[in-house]
This record gives structure tokens, sequence and C-alpha cells, in this order.
């Protein structure tokens, strides 16, 4: 038995050529989605994220500004030297990020000796300065007696002073004071 | 790969696109807050009465600039420096008329280039970075680059 042979009209054989051409259609754009490159993509994540690493390890010394410490603006050129740090801030001070004394509102000393209030600072500076030369005499740099203070726009002058003094007795010879880049903004 | 065949798969880069964009994204928020720091050199505070830091041109007198709540004093360490007072102009120290005096002083004295900067107790320490940049001049025509801190004064 054979089967009559099909007759296709011509509106049949373009809804046919129709159904594939939006198959053939869609599995090219199903390809295109499955097949899409990542190569270039990654290539840019990648440059950013070294660009923005080698800008964070670029910054010598980085500190947090909130209302507690937030170092004067000036117009000093020099760029900043890493070395042994006394961060004065409004409730505390301390020696390369160790607590060394705890200040009342004001830069009031809030000490239980107010005779002897410095004492604690005295010691921080006294073990930086072994451990510095302790380091030197095993191969390390030696001590250059270099200072960074970085202290808040509002610390007393009495403050400042008295803990230079106290450095200065620790056998630390050159201060610098590290402010923000700009203009003066004070009163 | 299905049942063990050999065929070739590519690796899925989506979990490490992820975190990459993750650290970007990180990275970029840090960098912000990252502040420009620089550093105003200071020489050791003269606690005998030796001047500016014990390095001063012994040939040369030297000024001195006090910071009181009310004024600025410049003081000449010989009689033939006379002194100034420079009064607040209301609430602001006047920076721009102490720059004005130290370049006149420096123009008529033979003064060193060092000078010491001196305060009273109470003086916050952003008046004395300012004054230091007050006194510090330009790059063309720097003034008094060489500061030493001298003991705070109590009222």
């Amino acid at each position: 038995m054979t089967t009559p042979p099909v007759v296709e009209t011509a509106e049949a054989v373009n809804a046919d050529d129709e159904i594939l051409f939006y198959r053939r259609k869609r599995k090219h754009v199903k390809d295109l989605v499955a097949g899409l490159n990542l190569t270039a993509m990654m290539d840019i994540m990648t440059i950013l994220l070294v660009y923005l690493i080698k800008v964070y390890a670029d910054a010598p010394e980085s500190i947090t500004l909130n209302d507690d410490l937030r170092p004067p603006s000036s117009t000093a050129p020099e760029n900043l030297v890493p070395s042994v740090s006394i961060l004065i801030s409004k409730s505390a001070v301390l020696v390369d990020s160790k607590l060394a004394l705890r200040l009342k509102p004001g830069g009031e000393i809030d000490s239980e000796d107010p005779s002897n209030a410095y004492a604690p600072l005295s010691k921080a500076l006294a073990g930086r300065v072994e451990a510095i030369k302790y380091i030197a005499d095993n191969g390390g740099s030696p001590f250059d007696g270099n200072l960074m203070i970085i202290a808040d726009q509002d610390t007393p002058y009495d403050l400042i002073s008295n803990v230079l003094y106290h450095a200065g007795k620790a056998q630390f010879t050159t201060y610098r004071l590290v402010v923000q880049k700009g203009g003066a903004s004070t009163p | 790969m299905a049942g063990g065949g050999g065929g070739e798969e590519d690796i899925n880069l989506v979990p490490y696109m992820d975190i990459m964009v993750n650290l970007i994204m990180f990275m970029l928020v840090v960098t912000a807050y990252i502040i420009e720091l620089r550093q105003a050199p200071v020489l050791a505070p003269s606690y005998a009465s030796s001047p500016a830091g014990g390095q001063q041109e012994k040939a040369k007198p030297y000024l001195t600039v006090a910071i009181s709540s009310k004024s600025f004093s410049v003081l000449g360490s010989t009689p033939e420096v006379p002194a100034q007072e420079i009064p607040k102009q209301g609430d602001k120290y006047p920076y721009e008329e102490l720059t004005q005096t130290l370049r006149s002083y420096k123009s008529q004295y033979s003064v060193a280039e060092n000078m010491v900067l001196m305060a009273d107790a109470t003086v916050p320490y952003s008046v004395l970075v300012a004054t230091m940049d007050a006194a510090r001049g330009s790059v063309k025509e720097p003034l008094f680059p060489g500061v030493t801190l001298g003991l705070a004064v109590s009222q």
C-alpha cells in the first residue's frame, strides 16, 4: 500500500520554513550564550585588582579617620617615611599601635599616679628602642632615632610637648609631625 | 564527559568571577578612604638655654614665635631684633600677617633660617601646624623651613 503523495500548499511550506528558521535562530542564540568568552573580562578584573592592591600597598601608614583622631591639614611637602609612631588621639596615646596612656577629655592623662603619669609612655618607648636595637644587632637595619607623631588636631600643645620630651629621653632625635595633605583649616 | 568519556570541558569561571568582583568592590571602597598623608619635620625641643635645636648658626640671631590664646609674638634673640605682637582677628589667628611679618624680619635682619616655636599649654595642635605652614613660606620663597619646638608655657 503506497501512501498517497502529500501535496503541500504554498502556505504550508512557508509555515514550515518559518518554524525551522526560528528553531535555528533560537539554537544559535543559545550557543552564543553558552560560549560567552570570559577571558577578556577576567583580564580586566585581574589588572584592576593588581592596580588596587598596589595603590593600597603604597600607603605607608594607613590611619582611620574618625572623631577620635583627625590630624590637621598642612602644606608640608614631604612624603611620609615609615618609622616608630606615636599616635595621640582624643582618648589614648599609642606607641606603634600599643596602648601607652589613657586620656581624659581635654587631653589630661588618666593615671592613678599623676606625679608619674608619663611613666608608661617612657617604658613603651624604651622597650621599642631596645627591640629595634636588638634587631639591628642581629642583622636588621640600625636604629635611626626617627619618630612619627600622629596627633588629633585638637590635642593641646602641653601634651605634644611632654610626649616629645619623653621621646627625647628615650633616644629619639628626629621628629616628624604627620599631617593631612591640603591647606590649613584652623581657627 | 558523561559515562567517563574523555571529552574536554571548559573550567567554570563563574565562582572565580564572583570572588574577583567582590574583591574589587572591597578594594575600591577601601582606597576611597585612604587619606594622603605628609610629614612636617621638627627639630628636637631645646630644654636648655641653647638656641634652636643646638644646630643654629651661632653668628646669626634667631627668631622665636610664641603662640598665646590671644596673639602671635615674634621675638628676636638679640636686642637688635625688635619684638612684635600680632593680635588675633576675632577668633582667627592672622596667619597671612604672620607670614608677611616674618618675611620683613628676614629681609631687614640677618636672622638664621631655623626658628623656635613655642605655645601656651592649651593651644591646639592644628594652630601649631598652621603656624609652621605660615613660617615655612612657599617653595619659591622659603622663609623658615627649620622649626624647633619649645616647651609649653603655662599661663
